[in-house]
């Protein structure tokens, strides 16, 4: 097994290294400086007297910033290192890392020190699919103490610069230090590599940090110590949901950066290393979890997301007047169109969520100016649920790319091309309306029925909204309602058949509260019955349908903010029960991943592993599985907002004896929950009090 | 279609109470490469054009080609600033909303043709 890289991040500039330091990249390994989806780096690498040093720890100081402690290889582990080396880096507007060199003899050392640069400038979208033709040119100079790496295709420039504090010989391909060494004498010196975009001001072109002990200042300006002084304070009995609380808070302040859409907002970006940019649904999603905890995320997204609200048609883009953004990326692809990411629009869902995020964000703060002040792009969105999210007239959003060449071919949040299928593992025709996007309308509807009604002075759309979602709702538990298989479709496909696959997006159904109550025990049933649930999490499909792969990115695979969503909505139709153990479940599984829940993890029984086991290619930190541990802390104390107040009803599992989060921001200034596990998850739950129930009673 | 910038900033479709500006306070100096420079100042979706350079929130500069293509519709404003076609400074929010007039304006044209 290969040695897990070494990240460091800041906004949109990351580091991606071994456990050296170096960058050296490969088939296999992705590692660079990469920013505004540039690869800036693809060669770092450190040699003494032309060998590589050996790692002997590597520290992640700080989101920001890593140390690497080295030595030379004696080639025998008899004779201890005369040397030691420390590479210390931070990152931010490329980085800055202080090299030192000790010499623990009595005697003086001569070294020959080198680092090799080089940059490919590969466009991450090429990172990612291997691909290694370029259509600019590269070249090089040698400035007064500068090495200059660039490449050029049109007026589309990108250029490394490379400098150090100390004298150093620079040559095309890197610097080289002649070193001198005095008995227990230290060398250092401090390289700067700055990203230097031409064509657009405002990108800084210089590291932002000198020194590795700096005190954080993510970009919106508030640094780090402030960002976990401002959340609320957690205390509880488990030691373990402390550290998962306080990771998850490091890493959404790590992963919030500055749109050039927007450059006043810090938002979420959606995960490293491959989704430093700015997502729709994972913006909204990850606001929506931090709402109790950090609403000044949903404020930000909701402005950022409203101001680049789709306008007119391009097919290209999947632009639609009113639509809202899916993905937003600044490389070389893009720029030249190669690439729709520009924004590009490929999204059912992400316009729904706006709108479900906005009024959320005003139930729990009381912010009623930005529901005012978004009442335009809010009616434009709902405009585009009616008019261009509903493709055929049938009363259903529905999605099917425009874009054949780049475009996604799957507009839910299950974004791969095989997420949707039929229980016998077929995949169906387009377009496809999955369930959630029709659970995600009616929310939008009935909440936009408040925002109406309370804020825009419209009680006639207020009225017209309510009768659209209750008709929307009554239509959806009659035509996606699977009888003989007890659960809704997972979609209805181009011939308006029923995609029979049980999978996770019944719980966000739930969440949503488009299902009936008569329908809703037997969801919940199915959600935490052995075919989804694997012990570690509800998997994104149930493990005896056809598609069903444990290791699929999105058939059989768990994904924490999938479970968050889940568990809130069990949570909201009374499944306090089956919430707390879909919670607990997920908050055990991440520590076995250092507190962090990854994007996804794998879908093997609990029974089967003992742990729950990576995903090959997960992104970590992912934001919206940072956001899981808060939404599961909403969900444990029963957190809502009602009128002016905070109720507190907690549904807390007995492994954690208590738990209390002090200081809740929202409308009523700050409010303290405090709760006791005395959920008992080993007795039946109500789903399976009411399947017993229900089930046909043997004669005596 | 325009031939000039010149042309397009004198017969501008945007009319002088732009609905789509309402709520949008700020100063535009589009500076064209050998054609000239505009100042476009919003006040809440009023709008005044001056021929000229004058301080100003949003600066876009590119060539009168380049604005005539995005103002048409025909050039996405975004590639273009990433392709070093276009150089914004200031307010880059400003030129969003420019870049979503634009786009409705061409959306409003292509409905009513």
């Amino acid at each position: 097994m290969r040695a897990k890289p070494v990240s460091a991040l800041e906004g949109d500039t990351f580091v991606v290294s071994d456990r050296r330091g170096d960058i050296a990249i490969s088939p296999e390994e992705a590692q660079g400086l990469f920013q505004g989806d540039t690869r800036f780096l693809s060669r770092w690498v450190l040699t003494v007297n032309g060998q590589l040093p050996n790692p002997l720890s590597t520290d992640d100081v700080n989101y920001f910033s890593s140390q690497f402690f080295l030595v030379p290889g004696t080639g025998t582990i008899y004779v201890d290192s005369p040397l030691s080396i420390v590479r210390q880096r931070a990152v931010g507007g490329g980085f800055h890392e202080e090299l030192k060199v000790r010499n623990h003899t009595p005697k003086p050392i001569t070294l020959d020190l080198r680092i090799e640069a080089e940059a490919d400038f590969a466009d991450l979208f090429q990172v990612k699919d291997a691909e290694f033709e370029r259509k600019g040119k590269f070249y090089s100079r040698i400035e007064e103490n500068r090495l200059v790496l660039g490449y050029k295709r049109d007026q589309f420039v990108r250029e490394t610069w490379i400098t150090s504090s100390a004298p150093t010989e620079i040559d095309p391909k890197g610097l080289r230090f002649k070193v001198q060494l005095e008995p227990h004498g230290e060398w250092s010196t401090g390289l700067d590599v700055s990203a230097a975009v031409d064509g657009t001001e405002g990108i800084k072109t210089k590291p932002k940090y000198k020194d590795i002990n700096d005190v954080p200042t993510p970009n919106i300006g508030m640094s780090l110590e402030s960002w976990m002084a401002k959340a609320p304070h957690l205390r509880s009995s488990w030691a373990d949901l402390d550290r998962i609380y306080e990771r998850a808070l490091v890493d959404l302040a790590a992963l919030r950066f500055f749109s050039r859409f927007a450059p006043g907002e810090a938002i979420p970006a959606a995960g490293l290393p491959w989704f430093m940019t700015l997502f729709g649904r994972d913006s909204i999603f990850t606001s929506f979890q931090a709402l109790p905890f950090l609403p000044e995320l949903a404020a930000s997204t909701l402005q950022v997301l409203g101001l680049r609200q789709g306008t007119r048609r391009d097919d290209f883009r999947e632009e639609e007047p009113g639509k809202i953004l899916h993905e937003v990326r600044t490389g070389e692809l893009t720029a030249f169109e190669e690439r729709p990411h520009s924004p590009y629009f490929g999204a059912a869902d992400a316009t729904p969520l706006f709108l479900v995020l906005l009024d959320e964000f005003e139930r729990w703060t009381g912010k009623g100016d930005v529901v005012r002040g978004l009442e335009a792009e809010s009616r434009a969105a709902l405009g585009w649920i009616d008019q261009y999210g509903d493709r055929d007239g049938d009363g259903y959003v529905e999605y099917e790319r425009r874009n054949n060449e780049t475009g996604i071919e799957n507009q839910c949040w299950k974004d791969s091309w095989d997420s949707i299928k039929f229980s016998d593992g077929t995949i169906p025709p387009k377009p496809i309306a999955t369930c959630e996007i029709q659970g995600y309308v009616y929310d939008a509807k009935r909440r936009c029925a408040r925002l109406a009604r309370d804020f825009w002075g419209d009680p006639e759309t207020a009225t017209r909204l309510e009768k659209e979602a209750a008709e929307l709702k009554r239509r959806f538990n009659e035509d996606f309602w699977i009888p003989e298989r007890q659960f809704f479709a997972l979609a209805l496909d181009g011939k308006k058949r029923k995609v029979d696959s049980l999978t996770s997006n019944l719980g966000h159904l739930l969440w949503s509260g488009i299902v009936d109550q008569d329908k809703a025990d037997v969801c919940a049933r199915h959600l935490v019955g052995t075919g989804l649930f694997s012990g570690w999490g509800i998997r994104t499909m149930a493990e005896q349908e056809g598609g069903y792969n444990p290791i699929g990115y999105h058939i059989g695979t768990v994904w924490p903010f999938d479970n968050s969503l889940i568990a809130l909505g069990l949570r909201n139709y009374g499944y306090k029960k089956e919430a707390a153990q879909v919670a607990l479940a997920n908050l055990e599984a991440a520590r076995y991943f250092d507190y962090r829940l990854p994007e996804a993890f794998a879908g093997y029984a609990r029974t089967d592993t003992n742990f729950p086991v990576e995903y090959p290619t997960a992104c970590s930190p992912q934001a919206w599985s940072a956001g899981a541990p808060l939404l599961y802390l909403r969900t444990l104390l029963g957190l809502e907002p009602v009128g002016e107040r905070l109720l507190v009803d907690p549904a807390i599992p007995k492994q954690i004896e208590w738990l209390e989060l002090l200081g809740i921001p929202g409308r009523w200034g700050h409010a303290d929950a405090f709760g006791r596990g005395l959920v008992d998850l080993s007795a039946p739950t109500k789903a399976q009090t009411a399947r017993d129930a229900a089930r046909p009673r043997r004669a005596a | 279609m325009a031939k000039s910038a010149k042309e397009l900033f004198k017969l501008h479709r945007l009319q002088e109470d732009e609905p789509l500006l309402r709520g949008v306070h700020g100063n535009y100096l589009f500076e064209i490469e050998q054609a000239g420079s505009w100042f476009v100042a919003v006040n809440d979706g009023k709008i005044k054009v001056d021929e000229g350079k004058h301080e100003a929130d949003c600066v876009i500069r590119c060539s009168e080609q380049d604005f005539i293509e995005i103002v048409e519709g025909r050039r996405n404003l975004l590639t273009a600033a990433l392709q070093g076609r276009v150089q914004v400074r200031g307010d880059i929010s400003l030129a969003q909303k420019f870049h979503g007039l634009v786009g409705t304006l061409a959306e409003r044209e292509r409905g009513a043709a």
